[in-house]
């Protein structure tokens, strides 16, 4: 490389190219997209022309509305200008109180509505509020033309048969639409489901339902590709859902938590013959050849008994007394991503019962390459001398993890409120203080060969990243920077 | 190896893997397929070459953003502002080099050096009054007092919530 030489520095030259930037149409929309909401609304106070993009940058992010004064102001600001509603493309009213929508409120949302001809995204929260508001709005969501998403949730069944109409009449062809079952009342699902869909089936890329309605299974859906639904001791089953969605790669199923518990009821030893007629029935290909994602609670997954190849599987609920039925589950499905949602509340077992867990039970099939798991301290009465977090080691040797993921907290872990110490029971709090993170990492280093990335994303200590170098014999770590980190991770989990 | 000539025909002779760190570069090279021939920069100046190319040197063998992933990794990667510690300490320059170092980073193509770059002028505005942002950026305010009166109640609007 040959040396450089900078020219001379001038007012001039910096105003030259203080123009060249803000005049670039793609560089100040890159600008102004990192700018917070409310340092655009000062950009949006400097000249014309940067109120103009500043505006549009405004519009095009998502809009929540929870209050009713929210509403009022935001519908305001929308309408000063006729163009503003045409660039909004993604909003969510979620209004908390029932009686909150005035006369003079719900003609503004009206007229937005009527104007939001490019809206793509709309989620009704307490959905009746905003569909009663006004007797048209119902026939203005219908009418948008653009849109492409739709997530209805109702507080009681009435907003339901509204919902039956907006969908069955609606100009646009949805891509994703998520329906909630009510949360008063008696009956709490009044979807009319095969009209409502008809119209959709061909479009519908996502589907989310809040109640095991096997009337869906009655339609054939050629692109859909993510579905979520729940199951109970009898529906859906992997031959039936094949039938309707033959081109899924993404399945999550959740427990039927409108009608009592149908695995209660089901005695435990005959889940095993559940799963295996459930089985029987996905012999000669009358089931998807892979999935890209399996998601659910471990009973669920276990009596579903899918058994073709998943690139990912995500186990909520798993518990030691329950290993054998998570072994089953990814020996059949041998992931390469692995996800075990554990909920840590017996002091004398380990976390994971016995490392068998890992492997595909055959060098032929695919291991767990990636694993996450994210473990939720519930114990009570509070232990003594407890060091859960040791058991982990023997759980990786033998394996062929090259990515583990420790996420820890108490029973209401979220990685995205890791400082937030309300969600962590006071034990959990000490106990994660005091955790030697060093002496975790180089023992979880130790027990496997494969690892190359290590990532501990705690309650009260935040996230960690290390990537492992095995070059010349010793495993050196080196910690990653926190921005590249999140990178790495997304990356890792993709 | 790769051959690049700026604009004040300043030549600089750089590893490949580096240089394809440019998607500009990336495709020239595969247009002209193996070759000595120079690759010309006309509208990037020695100096400012020297500090891409000590980005591209540093991020080397990084994954580059898939040309089609824009539209849903940059949503998820938007809204932060965070810059990684070694990305901090090389674009603390003056705004001067910011800027040309942005010119340049949009006109070779790198995306990642593009958006350190705008993150860095985002921050800069973070916190600052309509005055002061028209200082930093010498912006001229030809808003009329009505207009003015105008944005402050649309604006009120915009902040109520």
């Amino acid at each position: 490389m040959s040396g450089s030489r900078r020219g001379v520095r001038t007012r001039s030259n910096v105003a030259a190219l203080t123009r060249a930037i803000i005049l670039n149409l793609d560089i100040l929309q890159i600008i102004l997209s990192f700018v917070p909401r409310v340092d655009l609304l000062s950009v949006s106070c400097t000249s014309r022309f940067l109120r103009e993009w500043a505006i549009k940058e405004l519009l095009s992010r998502p809009v929540r509305i929870r209050l009713p004064k929210e509403l009022e102001s935001w519908c305001r600001f929308f309408l000063a200008d006729e163009n503003r509603p045409a660039h909004v493309r993604d909003l969510s009213i979620y209004l908390e109180d029932l009686e909150s929508v005035s006369q003079r409120r719900a003609k503004l949302l009206l007229k937005f509505l009527q104007r939001a001809t490019r809206l793509r995204r709309l989620f009704l929260g307490l959905a009746e509020i905003a569909l009663n508001a006004d007797p048209e709005i119902p026939s203005a969501i219908s009418r948008l033309p653009a849109l492409e998403s739709f997530a209805v949730d109702p507080f009681c069944r009435d907003a339901q048969a509204t919902t039956n109409e907006i969908i069955a009449n609606m100009t646009s062809r949805l891509k994703v639409l998520s329906l909630y079952a009510a949360i008063h009342g008696g009956e709490l699902w009044g979807y009319d489901i095969p009209r409502m869909l008809a119209p959709h089936r061909e479009h519908l890329e996502e589907l989310c339902l809040d109640f095991p309605d096997v009337r869906v299974l009655e339609l054939h859906f050629p692109n859909l590709h993510t579905l979520k639904i729940p199951v109970n001791d009898q529906q859906p089953r992997p031959s039936s859902m094949f039938k309707s969605f033959p081109n899924l790669r993404h399945l999550s199923l959740f427990q039927d938590l409108l009608s009592y518990d149908h695995f209660a009821a089901v005695p435990e030893d005959l889940y095993s013959a559940l799963r295996q007629s459930r089985m029987s029935e996905e012999s000669g290909r009358r089931v998807w050849s892979s999935l890209d994602t399996l998601r659910g609670l471990l009973i669920l997954l276990y009596v579903v008994g899918l058994t073709c190849p998943v690139r990912r599987l995500e186990i909520e609920g798993y518990s030691g007394n329950a290993h054998d039925a998570a072994v089953d589950v990814v020996k059949s499905t041998c992931p390469q991503k692995l996800l075990l949602d554990i909920r840590c509340n017996n002091p004398v077992r380990a976390i994971v019962r016995e490392p068998s867990l890992l492997g595909s039970g055959s060098p032929d099939r695919q291991h767990v390459t990636h694993l996450t798991l994210r473990i939720r301290f519930t114990a009570n009465p509070v232990p003594v001398n407890w060091e859960p977090l040791s058991d982990l080691a023997p759980l990786l040797r033998n394996s062929q993890v090259e990515y583990l993921r420790l996420v820890v907290g108490g029973s209401l872990v979220r990685e995205d409120h890791l400082e937030n110490e309300l969600l962590i029971e006071g034990w959990v709090r000490q106990y994660l203080r005091a955790l030697d993170l060093d002496a975790l990492r180089d023992a979880l280093v130790g027990a496997t060969t494969t690892l190359r990335v290590l990532v501990f994303t705690m309650s009260i200590r935040g996230q960690t990243v290390w990537t492992v170098d095995r070059g010349g014999g010793t495993a050196k770590t080196t910690e990653v920077d926190p921005v590249d980190a999140r990178e790495l991770i997304l990356r890792e989990e993709a | 190896m790769v051959l690049l000539v700026t604009s004040d025909n300043e030549q600089f002779v750089v590893d490949k893997e580096v240089a394809e760190r440019s998607v500009l570069i990336k495709n020239m090279l595969e247009d002209v397929g193996e070759s000595d021939q120079p690759i010309p920069l006309p509208n990037v100046s020695s100096s400012v070459l020297k500090k891409v190319l000590e980005y591209c040197e540093h991020h080397r063998g990084e994954p580059l953003p898939a040309a089609d992933a824009d539209a849903s990794q940059d949503e998820t990667r938007k809204r932060t502002t965070d810059i990684s510690e070694w990305d901090q300490k090389f674009i603390t320059v003056d705004q001067e080099m910011l800027f040309e170092i942005i010119l340049a980073a949009n006109y070779l193509d790198i995306k990642p050096l593009l958006d350190v770059g705008c993150k860095t002028v985002a921050n800069m505005i973070k916190g600052k009054t309509p005055e002061e942002i028209r200082k930093l950026f010498n912006i001229v305010n030809d808003f009329t007092p009505e207009e003015e009166a105008q944005i402050k109640k649309e604006n009120e609007w915009a902040e109520d919530r």
